[in-house]
């Protein structure tokens, strides 16, 4: 039995990584990425959604998330941690870099699943996680408003399609590895019925009872 | 079981990530083009098919296999190239998680 997780979770990464690229400004941009790749950073995600939007509260220059996801693909073990809310009083979204390992980000360790088990995707809690004005990609953190020319433009709509696309291609991945092992099982491990060889109709009879 | 994510790290299950630490210095230069990443997200997937079946059922969290990938240079594929990153595009991107897919989607 050969299991899949893994490439989902570096497919994960890889977009989550490309975060700052396709909503933040060139600034911040380039500012995640010197971290996130001279650290060699995993990336994970709280951002399914499947759940209400977190919710963001402004606290002098820095925004505090609260909320709850059931599903949070990678998180677990993952250096930083994106999340995605809902400015209070608004209706815009903020996404936003954390590190990962802070008493805020609550793991809850339930993913016991059939399937994609070392995902880690279970539930996490997020209690006051603050991040600085100054992090909220596409932002403008004196204005406190989201920069049109950022995020009012289709591009910052490519995070979907991206990870949709990441679905198709680990899915391909799966069904070619068990294409692939199942077509070494059956020419090591298996004969033809009922023993090989031996294609009477009568012993045909006798064995399918 | 809740807890945070420092304390996370030391009670639940995990393998130690010195099972993988040969690769460290074995992929410590980046691949330079496609070609070459491709093979190393083989090379990876190769490493991970040998016992996918028992860490499936050992249901661990896979700290040691991100140390694996951190090993491989694969997490910084598309980074900028003056900050250590690959600079490869997400055609090549998608065509790495195929190939880790395929021995542990």
């Amino acid at each position: 039995m050969v299991f899949r997780s893994l490439g989902m979770l570096l497919g994960y990464h890889l977009l989550w990584s490309t975060t700052a690229n396709v909503v933040g400004t060139p600034e911040q941009a380039d500012r995640t990425q010197k971290l996130i790749i001279e650290n060699n950073y995993f990336i994970g995600g709280a951002v399914n959604p499947r759940d209400s939007d977190l919710k963001i509260t402004s606290s002098g220059d820095k925004i505090v998330f609260t909320g709850f996801k059931h599903f949070n693909t990678g998180g677990v073990i993952s250096d930083l941690t994106v999340l995605e809310g809902v400015l209070e009083g608004t209706d815009n979204h903020i996404f936003a870099f954390a590190p990962t390992r802070q008493p805020g980000i609550v793991f809850s360790h339930n993913w016991n699943n059939i399937g994609l088990r070392l995902t880690e995707s279970g539930s996490v809690k997020i209690d006051n996680v603050e991040v600085p004005w100054t992090d909220a990609l596409g932002w403008n953190p004196d204005t406190k408003e989201p920069n049109s020319e950022v995020l009012g433009i289709a591009f910052a709509s490519l995070l979907l399609p991206t990870i949709q696309l990441v679905f198709s291609n680990f899915y391909l991945g799966i069904a070619l590895g068990a294409q692939d092992y199942a077509s070494k099982y059956t020419v090591k491990n298996t004969r033809a019925w009922p023993f090989g060889g031996d294609v009477s109709t009568l012993s045909f009879l006798n064995f399918s009872g | 079981m809740a807890t945070n994510g420092e304390t996370d790290r030391i009670l639940v299950p995990f393998r130690d990530p010195a099972v993988y630490s040969e690769y460290k210095s074995k992929w410590s230069a980046l691949p330079q083009d496609e070609a070459g990443w491709l093979q190393r997200a083989q090379d990876v997937a190769n490493v991970l098919a040998v016992d996918a079946g028992l860490r499936d059922q050992e249901n661990k969290s896979p700290r040691a296999e991100i140390e694996l990938f951190k090993h491989s240079g694969l997490l910084k594929l598309f980074g900028p190239k003056k900050y250590g990153g690959g600079e490869q595009p997400w055609s090549v991107g998608y065509k790495a998680i195929r190939k880790v897919a395929e021995a542990d989607g």
